[in-house]
């Protein structure tokens, strides 16, 4: 490693190899975001409130194109609200209208009353536009890796700092 | 020359990259003159698909996707024609080369290095191109222990002597270092390039392997044979 130093050729290419194990992982999530046409194409479920379809830690796979029909009650839906920045899983349970106008209602399965309290202060329902896909697919609990780095920030720090020595340090 | 660090003699990686990085050093102390043309387009290729991921990384955070979908869309296009090329240009192109150059005398100089899984053989390729656009190329491997100690560390002078009697255009520069040892002919195997006859690929197995032997019409029998049980 220190024999890079010496060498900014040998340098630059181990810190090219850093940089594309990065720029990979990163426009592969893009490359699947433009695919789905969903901002975040994957997410993990935080909450237990559409228990008992899915869990605490379990992974999603987002589709947020509409190719032969509109999105229709009954669906899984991921929603962001205006002014939070955690998107919620809930199943679209009204619908009222059609197109990009449609009034939409969503309710968690495991939940007793509808969301209208979780939207923002005056809304009564959210439109298609706020929602960022529907749900395509899971995988139980491997999520709950990334629960436990967003409860524990610090794990972060420390994961990504082994991650850079490990590449750093080798050469292949 | 000898490398600055301590290496395990187990790691064959380490024992590889460090012989790697032994050459360029070794050969440009001869005024070898080195082209960095391969690795600078592989830097160029990597750098600038390292760039388009960072401004699309950056106007995304920006931005956000809804309005900058089609230059995501277009970022992630780019990235995946750059990524491929690069991958091509590294198993088509480079292939292993390790050092390309001029040797002093003009001629082209192009080695190829590899090792086998788990074992600690360093073998070599090495293709030469006279100026009159002969090429040549000569294969010949060799036991990793014949230039770290026990140690770990690098000596230069087996690791010198090396290259310089088995690599002519080497040993024509590096006249000190060349040792020809009945071992060092014994496992040289010469792979005298298209235009090299017959006689010529003799004359110089020979010459490796029995110095002051000059009838090359006597001794070729015993080369054949010889040369027929290395492969």
């Amino acid at each position: 490693m220190l024999s890079a130093l010496q060498n900014p050729r040998q340098a630059a290419a181990q810190l090219l190899n850093f940089g594309l194990i990065l720029s990979t992982a990163f426009m592969m999530w893009k490359g699947l975001s433009v695919i789905s046409d969903s901002p975040s194409p994957i997410v993990v479920v935080l909450s237990g409130s559409m228990e008992p379809a899915f869990q605490r830690g379990d992974l999603l796979f987002l589709w947020n194109r509409n190719f032969m029909e509109e999105t229709k009650v009954g669906e899984i839906v991921v929603y962001n609200v205006k002014g939070k920045d955690i998107p919620i899983v809930h199943r679209l349970v009204r619908k009222f209208g059609t197109g990009d106008e449609a009034k939409l209602l969503t309710k968690g399965d495991n939940n007793v009353a509808d969301d209208t309290e979780l939207y923002a202060r005056g809304q009564d329902y959210i439109e298609r536009k706020d929602i960022i896909g529907s749900v395509v697919g899971y995988i139980p609990f491997v999520g709950y890796v990334t629960i436990l780095l967003s409860e524990h920030p610090w794990l972060k720090t420390v994961m990504l700092g082994i991650m850079g020595l490990v590449v750093v340090m080798q050469r292949e | 020359m000898a490398a600055p660090e301590k290496i395990s003699v187990y790691s064959l990686n380490d024992l590889k990259n460090t012989s790697d990085d032994a050459i360029p050093a070794y050969l440009n102390s001869l005024k070898f003159k080195q082209s960095h043309t391969l690795s600078d387009v592989r830097l160029a290729l990597g750098y600038s698909a390292f760039l388009i991921c960072a401004a699309c990384f950056y106007w995304d955070y920006k931005f956000g996707f809804e309005s900058t979908k089609i230059y995501t869309t277009i970022a992630v296009a780019l990235y995946t024609i750059i990524n491929s090329a690069l991958t091509l240009w590294i198993w088509g192109v480079e292939k292993g080369i390790i050092y390309v150059g001029t040797t002093p005398n003009g001629e082209k100089i192009e080695i190829t290095t590899s090792v086998k899984k788990h074992v600690p053989v360093y073998n070599i390729v090495v293709k030469t191109t006279s100026k009159s656009g002969k090429t040549k190329e000569i294969k010949f491997k060799r036991e990793f222990r014949k230039w770290f100690d026990a140690k770990g560390n690098m000596v230069a002078q087996p690791f010198q002597q090396l290259w310089a009697s088995n690599v002519e255009c080497i040993g024509m520069v590096d006249q000190k270092n060349i040792v020809r040892t009945k071992e060092e002919g014994k496992k040289t195997i010469e792979v005298a390039g298209k235009d090299a006859s017959m006689d010529e690929k003799w004359a110089s197995l020979l010459a490796e392997s029995q110095p002051g032997v000059t009838g090359v019409e006597t001794e070729s029998g015993t080369a054949s044979k010889r040369g027929k049980g290395k492969k």
